[in-house]
């Protein structure tokens, strides 16, 4: 009795129990449902699909209306196409505990193909083809999106909440459609913190390839809240690596309000390739602004352009960049500078360093501006102090018919606190008389250019040391710097502003 | 007193010891590698089909001996991609053709499924032929079994012009690259690597 009377009351307590949890399954479906999402375009409309790796979706559109949580999975068949009309805004975020929502490829079974998925707003007015706003612990993994109007990955933390946490690895971004009128007013991968005092932290951006459209970013990553004169904040823990930029009408790569930002080995191609009507403001290859504590390295920039007289370089450590390190990079083929180191707005860009980079055939663009292969250079209000321009090896063959207006390493601005040393470079020349310019306006500090050689190849070239016409007080060339013509012709000069020279035949002569 | 088959038996060790060393040091000389034949890079392609060195420009090989299954993203072997796609880019015209030797095997320890090297090859967009060397004799002469990269620039007789061990800048590669197929870099010393 007692047994049966256990039983009964066990049977019942089950069933409640059963019931409470399929009536929580029905209120909670969504989050339940979202666990692993699969998705194969390439697959047949079925009545069956559900979701699942046996019966995907074959459109993204259930996808829309999920709300995903930590340690969800969205998967989309390599070798498929998920064509979108409106654009694609997964709904949710992760967490520091649980996990982030990821993103992938995968291979359905049977299929061979190894290609990207591929999103594509192709034709359609979608303004990006996937947009995470506000949102964070979010992975996207190989994965191809084409199209969209003014970007192809959109993402923004317009609040003043930090976000954390958002990787983007293995992507193709490419086709945006929008024609580029000012700066930043479109790109492939466009990641903003637009809110005053909202940052955007843990940003990787990894083995990512952007561009081929006439937007105006490839990869822009603004990590502080929108730009303040006086409270910036920055975000921190930005990595753009491993990445290709190419083929935009402004800028390949640009990172802004980061501290402590890392840009390494990447590659960035014609970038700036817009002619007319895309503002004021000239594009850079690879080029930071408002970075501090900033590291760009073996990254390779080439090919650059620019639609003004100024930029259209490989690397500009621009405005309100302290303690930067820009090292071991190459740039060439640009129609601007190599390596620029620039301060405006009123700052100081004090501490940075430029090293051990090789630049080679750089200017070729035909508008009359003094820069050259490294080009120094602030603006009424600003200055630099305490830069160090070391290591670095120019080749120096710029467009003919702008040769006489640039030179190889030119100094020009206002400087302050510390000297600023340029030592230890190589510079070769094919041509040009203008070895190093200099146009320093400030009495102290003062230029210090210590062990650089200058290599001469052209026949009868006499380098000069040139000086502009605001030099109030020039810094002198020390007699520590070398000189070596290769072309053993008796009349050049055996020193040339109280530096060592020599004139030999064709060989390469290092300083003694 | 010694018995004098003892004796022998270890003379004949020793002699094979020697030998063994001979070998070792031939082969040892052999991998350092005066030569890679151009045909000896007719394998199968990870992404479908052989590639064939008699369909490429007989002028100037990059063949980067790397590991496309490295785990992390920030391996010298995936950091080495990226110069590799640079270059095809920029000297196929010319003449080069960059082919990568998948050494994944040597550093997974395990064979690996050729869809698999093909799903990651595409991931880290590997723009140049990526062939797999499980069955040749390149690996065992070229490969490491570590994430690190040996590249070879090899002219169209299969003489080796130079070798990088480890991940390379872009600027050395193309510096090496310009000697033989033109351009400004080709006309100053070699870059010395930074000695920070």
């Amino acid at each position: 009795m007692k047994n049966h009377f256990l039983i009964r009351r066990s049977t019942s307590y089950t069933a409640k129990r059963l019931l409470i949890l399929m009536i929580c399954l029905g209120l909670f479906s969504p989050a339940i449902y979202a666990a692993d999402q699969y998705v194969n375009c390439g697959a047949a409309s079925s009545g069956n699909a559900d979701g699942s790796e046996s019966n995907p979706w074959n459109t993204i559109d259930p996808l829309r209306t999920i709300t995903f949580a930590a340690g969800d999975h969205i998967y989309f068949a390599r070798g498929t196409t998920c064509s979108i009309a409106t654009l694609f805004a997964p709904l949710g975020s992760g967490n520091a505990t649980s996990g982030s929502i990821i993103v992938d490829a995968y291979t359905p079974a049977g299929s061979t193909a190894s290609a990207l998925p591929i999103i594509s707003a192709a034709g359609s007015t979608a303004n990006a083809v996937i947009k995470l706003s506000n949102q964070q612990y979010w992975e996207l993994n190989n994965l191809e999106l084409d199209g969209g109007v003014h970007y192809g990955l959109y993402v923004s933390n317009t609040t003043t909440t930090p976000l954390t946490h958002l990787h983007f690895t293995g992507m193709v971004v490419q086709g945006a459609t929008w024609t580029m009128t000012q700066r930043t007013d479109s790109g492939e991968v466009f990641i903003t913190s637009s809110g005053k005092g909202g940052t955007l932290n843990d940003v990787l951006v990894s083995h990512v390839q952007a561009g081929g459209s006439t937007v105006s970013e490839g990869i822009y990553v603004q990590a502080g809240g929108a730009n303040q004169t006086t409270g910036q904040t920055y975000g921190s823990e930005v990595v753009v690596e491993n990445s290709t930029a190419h083929d935009v009408y402004g800028d390949g790569i640009l990172v802004v309000t980061a501290d402590g930002g890392i840009l390494q080995n990447n590659i960035v191609y014609n970038s700036g390739t817009c002619l007319s009507n895309c503002g004021t403001s000239t594009p850079g290859g690879l080029w930071e602004w408002n970075c501090p504590n900033c590291i760009v390295e073996d990254n390779e920039s080439y090919a650059n352009q620019t639609y003004g007289s100024g930029d259209g370089g490989d690397y500009d450590l621009d405005a309100s960049n302290s303690n930067n390190i820009i090292q071991d990079n190459y740039g060439h083929d640009a129609g601007g500078y190599c390596v620029m180191l620039f301060s405006s707005n009123g700052k100081v860009n004090a501490g940075d360093i430029i090293r051990d980079n090789t630049c080679s055939h750089n200017e070729q663009k035909n508008a009359p501006y003094n820069e050259g292969e490294i080009y120094v250079d602030s603006d009424a209000g600003s200055s630099i102090d305490g830069g160090q321009i070391t290591g670095n090896t120019l080749y120096w063959s710029p467009n003919p018919s702008q040769a006489s207006r640039f030179a190889i390493l030119t100094i020009h601005g206002i400087y302050s606190g510390a000297d600023t040393t340029i030592e230890n470079n190589t510079i070769y020349a094919e041509t040009n008389p203008n070895m190093v310019w200099t146009t320093v306006r400030t009495a102290s500090p003062t230029m210090l250019l210590d062990s650089n050689q200058y290599i001469l190849q052209e026949t009868g070239a006499t380098p000069v040391w040139a000086t502009g016409e605001d030099d109030a007080d020039p810094a002198k060339p020390i007699p520590l710097n070398y000189y070596t013509n290769l072309d053993n012709n008796s009349a050049d000069p055996q020193s040339f502003n109280g530096n060592t020279g020599q004139d030999v035949d064709s060989t390469f002569q290092g300083p003694s | 007193m010694l018995p004098s088959s003892f004796l022998k038996r270890v003379s004949c060790s020793l002699i094979r010891v020697a030998l063994l060393s001979i070998c070792f040091v031939v082969i040892a000389k052999s991998a350092a590698g005066q030569a890679l034949l151009p045909q000896e890079l007719n394998l199968p392609d990870v992404r479908g089909g052989t590639f064939q060195v008699a369909n490429k420009h007989p002028g100037l090989f990059l063949v980067a001996f790397l590991s496309v299954m490295s785990e992390r993203t920030d391996s010298p072997s995936l950091r080495q991609s990226l110069a590799l796609s640079s270059m095809q880019r920029q000297y196929s015209a010319k003449g080069l053709s960059v082919v990568a030797v998948d050494t994944s095997s040597l550093l997974v320890h395990r064979s690996i499924a050729r869809q698999e090297i093909a799903n990651v090859a595409t991931n880290w967009h590997m723009d140049f032929t990526v062939i797999d060397g499980t069955n040749g004799m390149l690996l065992g002469r070229f490969g490491r079994t570590d994430d690190s990269p040996t590249l070879l620039l090899v002219d169209g007789s299969g003489r080796i012009l130079h070798i990088w061990h480890g991940f390379t800048r872009p600027a050395y590669l193309a510096q090496a690259i310009e000697r033989e197929l033109g351009g400004p870099l080709s006309r100053i010393p070699d870059l010395r690597p930074s000695t920070r």
